[in-house]
């Protein structure tokens, strides 16, 4: 379901609260779960539901509702997407906080960041192979998906970005844009360079 | 950055195409990659790249057109309150076939596992024939580490089956509770300039860490060994019981292993079980499983309980050594890991893994099925073994058989070893030694010790073992099985095996080892006297006898686990047997039979006589003094009839002084009597021993010898039972020479038995037993001309027949044959000069053609005579039998 204008949102969220928030979340959701499929490190699969962390970040949405209101410039979508993720973040810290010396930088509410590029490469192994339910076919393309991550590694973080975005969280360029805090044609630029350069390399890796 | 505005339109019309592109792979369909490029021909150059990549990752995240919707198997199952007459209480778990939760029958308060498949499993009626099929298999077992599934069913939809609720931890719980919380990191974010792929770089855990916690326990590591045993033990268990009934688990991991409160561990989620005997549902492609835990067969459509006793051994080491055989790496790396490479040994993981546990673990991981455990039942029974102390049965991966592998998958390298087996083993030795020797001043590594131990006992294994299974798993280094060899040991092959000699006897005689270095050591000063005898060196093989010996009597008695004491005891007893065997053959006879009194005591004394192995040695060890006086009565008996000296009322006495080559001053009819006791004895236990283990070759063959061996005492003591008894022994050896008709061992003793039957026999019959014989004998010293006592038997039934022959007066045959039997007798002479059994058949022969000389000259053939005159001073010559003529005179 679309969502409508950014501005009725902001106008519904400022007048009906959690009531808005509630309605316009559910709309998203399946969109989240996307996201939260991709994103969830793979070793936390199947010990945390996906229903539960989507709940969870709802609610940490509500609470952070009003310094949303406040300055409303990011896109509903890009900013329950931004809190999703924050609780990923949050989950990790405890599930894996033994590692003291890794201070993970807060995530800046408002300073888009793809720093978890990382993460990236990771959660789209995790995430291929989940998908798949037999080993044939895990075979028949685990070559395949092999050379994706060899080559998505050897992209740039910005790059190897856009594409999980685009292609595993099946953001739009615009919401792209938004996450990555560019201009919706330089998003676009990226992307199709970023598609590119994906296709040399992965030449290059099959011609070595 | 500024753009031209051309750019910008330029980019936008690019990524509409992109997206449109893109919309369609999603929604199913398989746009034609050319027909976008056809349809936008001002952007030909670029589309194709960018398309075909676009193409590469949707199409890898699985949507194919064949499912609708591909993500239904994660979509969340909205589970009601009640499914059929089960109450939900709370999830469970989840997995990748779906969601476990806690339920509760309403009417029987019983509490179950409920497991709720996902939707997209269960898409088609083939999927949905399966899962009732498997929950109809799954509840047929009913076992104590098995969680029984008590049905499926149906309910709004919901496709699901219901299980024994088991209140406990998984050990992927309890093993991620060991590895989640400390150190092992993610990688959250690169660290700044870090350059590391983020695959590659998995961090390894911190093996310090001792402790698994199970529940609120600690499991402190040197008790995890055993923990981990008796959890693999119960697991095998339960799988050799499902296996017997034709159904496999199919998804071994820790994560389908529960530990409940009391320490019991419970194989859940026969989910995936499916029948064996079900090839309909069996397709290739339909396997489903967790890579990381699946064997490699597997991948290519095979499995069978082989690839689960891999699955559990790969669990196992997970317990072991707190890490996973394979990382859980991306699913390309994962597979490629499980299919071409082995997991790091589970010793080098943790130093501190008992060695047998580390090789039941290895043996189960082998990649190849034909080296793993064949029955989940094996697996059990070592485990139990390890548990108990008592020795398992697989064996250590030999670096001989790392050899072997590396050569069968390195085509070059197998060229190489097809070429020469022989030289690459005397290289690895050579190396190894090399490096042992170099290092001599440092603590040498026992591991260094065991390569080249192995290596040069897998050679001889080549030759033992060549062309003929039936000597697999006896006892490889003895003497009969070495000197039984398929292939006649050459002159350069004893220069092979006497440069071998050098580097072994330097271990055997360096190394301090611990007790498994021991019994090698002393396993190899056995081999190096049985080689030694086999190329004719008495000597040098006595001395290496008596090495072996004090060496396995040191360990026999050595505190340690019981049953290496019972090993070792048997090794002593097998090692002097063959020592006595080659007093006996070389002359001095009364002291060969006093070791063997030795064997037969200390067996006889042993706290464990009663167990079976034991009991067939002991047979053995009869079978030995029985048989040891084949070559007496053959050649003994007409020559002891002639002697003055043999009849003493002293009675045969063990403790007598020796003397070298002469007859034993004691009476013989006494000693030949207790000897004909002693072979009863051995019968009526041989029986018992085929009425516990009727198949068991080696007690067939055993009592074959028995018989053979009563039927040959009996006959001389004019006993009617003979024949009967024979009898036994020839039935026994025609139905394991159909099993194995060109086993030397069945061929000598079937040979011996119509030597035997030829004594009872009247003149016509004998012959033909006697020829019949003959034939055979000297078919096996054509094919194994080493062989010591094929020789001395084609010696004295040569003699014998020749004797008939004479008797006959089939003078031309009678010549030929004698002649014959002079040729063979010479020749062991001059082979083995103290071989004691040529002199005494050398003793008949001379009469014999003393007879034949005296037919002729009644014959008027007075040159004919002469000749066999000369012929007979010849004999009496080369087998020096004046001294012994005299004497027995």
């Amino acid at each position: 379901m679309e969502l409508p204008a950014q501005k009725q949102i902001i106008a519904d969220l400022k007048s009906d609260r959690e009531e808005a928030l509630a309605k316009y979340f559910s709309q998203i959701r399946g969109r989240l779960e996307k996201i939260v499929k991709f994103r969830l490190d793979y070793r936390l699969n199947g010990r945390i539901s996906q229903s539960d962390i989507l709940q969870e970040a709802y609610v940490r949405a509500a609470q952070r509702l009003d310094g949303y209101l406040k300055k409303p410039e990011m896109p509903f979508f890009v900013w329950i997407r931004l809190e999703t993720q924050q609780h990923i973040l949050d989950i990790y810290r405890k599930h894996f906080e033994a590692e003291k010396r890794d201070v993970r930088k807060e995530i800046s509410f408002n300073r888009p960041q793809h720093n978890n590029a990382g993460q990236t490469s990771m959660a789209l192994a995790a995430h291929l192979v989940a998908e798949m339910t037999s080993v044939s076919q895990l075979i028949e393309k685990s070559h395949q998906i092999e050379m994706l991550q060899d080559s998505l590694n050897t992209m740039s973080e910005l790059d190897r970005e856009v594409i999980a975005l685009r292609h595993f969280e099946e953001l739009s360029n615009i919401e792209t844009a938004e996450v990555l805090g560019i201009e919706t044609s330089a998003a676009s630029k990226r992307y199709l360079r970023a598609l590119k350069r994906l296709k040399e390399i992965l030449q290059e890796n099959l011609s070595s | 950055m500024k753009q031209t505005q051309d750019e910008q339109d330029e980019t936008q019309t690019l990524e509409a195409i992109v997206e449109q592109f893109t919309a369609e792979i999603r929604a199913g369909r398989t746009p034609d990659v050319q027909q976008f490029v056809q349809q936008n021909p001002t952007h030909a150059d670029e589309l194709p790249d960018l398309l075909s990549s676009v193409a590469m990752i949707e199409g890898l995240k699985n949507y194919s057109p064949n499912s609708s919707v591909p993500d239904q198997r994660f979509t969340e199952i909205d589970v009601p309150d009640f499914l059929g007459e089960y109450r939900i209480v709370r999830e469970i778990g989840r997995g990748g076939m779906g969601i476990v939760f806690e339920a509760v029958h309403e009417t029987l308060g019983r509490r179950v596992a409920i497991k709720v498949m996902t939707a997209g499993l269960i898409s088609n009626t083939k999927h949905l024939e399966r899962f009732h099929r498997e929950a109809v298999s799954a509840a047929s077992l009913h076992h104590t580490n098995i969680a029984s599934v008590f049905g499926a069913g149906e309910d709004n939809g919901l496709h699901f089956y219901v299980m024994e609720f088991i209140d406990g931890q998984s050990l992927n719980q309890i093993l991620q509770g060991e590895t989640f919380g400390s150190d092992e990191t993610i990688n959250f974010q690169p660290s700044p300039g870090s350059t590391t792929t983020l695959f590659s770089d998995e961090t390894k855990p911190d093996r310090s860490r001792d402790q698994l916690i199970i529940g609120d326990q600690t499991v402190p590591a040197k008790n995890r060994y055993k923990w981990v045993a008796d959890t693999g033990q119960q697991i095998a268990d339960a799988l050799s019981y499902a296996h017997e009934k034709n159904i496999l688990h199919r998804d071994i991991k820790p994560a389908n292993l529960v530990m409940d409160s009391h320490g019991t561990v419970w194989l859940t989620d026969f989910g995936l079980a499916k029948n064996i005997v079900d090839e309909a549902l069996t397709k290739t492609g339909d396997i489903i499983g967790t890579p990381q835990y699946m064997a490699p067969e597997s991948f290519s459509g095979e499995y069978d309980c082989r690839s689960e006793t891999y699955c559990l051994g790969l669990t196992l080491y997970e317990m072991a050594t707190l890490q996973p055989a394979f990382e859980n790496s991306s699913p390309g790396r994962v597979i490629k890991a499980v299919t071409t490479s082995s997991p790091l040994a589970p010793k080098k993981v943790d130093a501190r893994l008992p060695r047998d546990l580390a090789t039941i673990i290895e043996k189960a991981i082998a990649r190849e099925p034909q080296s793993r455990y064949q029955t989940a039942a094996e697996m059990r029974d070592d485990l139990r073994a390890f548990i108990e102390d008592r020795p398992i049965a697989a064996r250590k991966m030999s670096a001989w058989d790392n050899v072997v592998r590396f050569s069968r998958r390195n085509p070059l390298a197998a060229g190489l070893a097809a070429f020469s087996v022989l030289t690459l083993a005397l290289l690895v030795v050579t190396m190894t030694i090399g490096f042992v020797v170099t290092r001599s001043a440092l603590n040498r590594a026992e591991s260094n010790v065991d390569i080249a131990l192995e290596a040069f006992d897998q050679t001889f294994q080549q030759y033992i073992t060549q062309g003929d299974s039936e000597f697999e798993g006896s006892d490889a280094y003895g003497f009969a099985q070495i000197g039984g060899i398929e292939k006649a040991i050459t002159k350069e092959d004893a220069q092979f095996v006497e440069k071998m000699l050098g580097y072994y006897q330097r271990l055997a005689i360096d190394n301090k080892f611990s007790r498994d270095v021991k019994t090698q050591a002393a396993t190899a000063n056995r081999l190096v006297a049985n080689v030694y005898r086999l190329i004719g060196q008495p000597d040098q093989s006595l001395t290496s006898y008596q090495e072996a010996l004090s060496a396995f009597e040191a360990l026999a008695t050595m505190p340690s686990r019981p049953m290496d004491s019972l090993d070792a005891v048997q090794l002593a007893v097998a090692t002097r047997n063959e020592m006595a065997s080659l007093l006996t053959s070389t002359g001095q006879w009364q002291q060969g039979l006093q070791l063997f009194f030795v064997s037969k005591e200390q067996l006889e004394n042993h706290p464990n006589f009663d167990d079976a192995a034991l009991k067939l040695k002991w047979v053995q060890t009869i079978n030995q003094i029985t048989s040891g006086h084949v070559k007496v009565i053959f050649g003994a008996r007409s020559a002891s009839a002639q002697s003055n000296d043999l009849t003493n009322d002293s009675g045969f006495d063990l403790n007598a002084p020796l003397q070298e080559g002469k007859l034993p001053k004691a009476s013989l009819e006494t000693m030949l009597s207790q000897i004909t006791q002693l072979g009863r004895a051995a019968v009526r236990e041989v029986d018992l021993l085929k009425r516990a283990t009727p198949d068991e070759h080696r007690v067939r063959v055993t009592r074959a010898e028995s018989y053979c061996n009563l039927a040959l005492h009996e006959s001389r003591e004019g006993n009617a039972e003979s024949n009967a008894t024979l009898q036994v022994a020839i039935d026994e050896l025609k139905a394991l020479k159909e099993f194995s008709p060109t086993n030397p061992q069945y061929q000598y003793l079937l040979a011996l038995t119509q030597a035997i039957a030829a004594q009872n026999q009247e003149q016509s019959a004998a012959l033909i037993s006697l020829t019949a014989s003959q034939a055979s004998v000297a078919d096996l010293t054509k094919r194994f001309p080493k062989m010591l006592a094929y020789r001395q038997l084609y010696g004295s039934v040569s003699t014998e027949l020749g004797g008939l022959h004479v008797q006959l007066e089939n003078i031309p045959a009678a010549r030929v044959i004698l002649g014959l039997a002079g040729e063979i007798l010479l020749q062991l002479r001059s082979d083995m000069p103290q071989d004691w059994s040529a002199r005494v058949n050398g003793l008949k022969l001379v009469q014999h053609l003393e007879m034949l000389a005296g037919q002729q000259a009644a014959n008027g053939e007075v040159d004919d005579a002469i000749e066999i005159g000369i012929q007979t001073n010849r004999l009496v010559e080369g087998l020096d039998l004046q001294d012994w003529d005299l004497e027995s005179q």
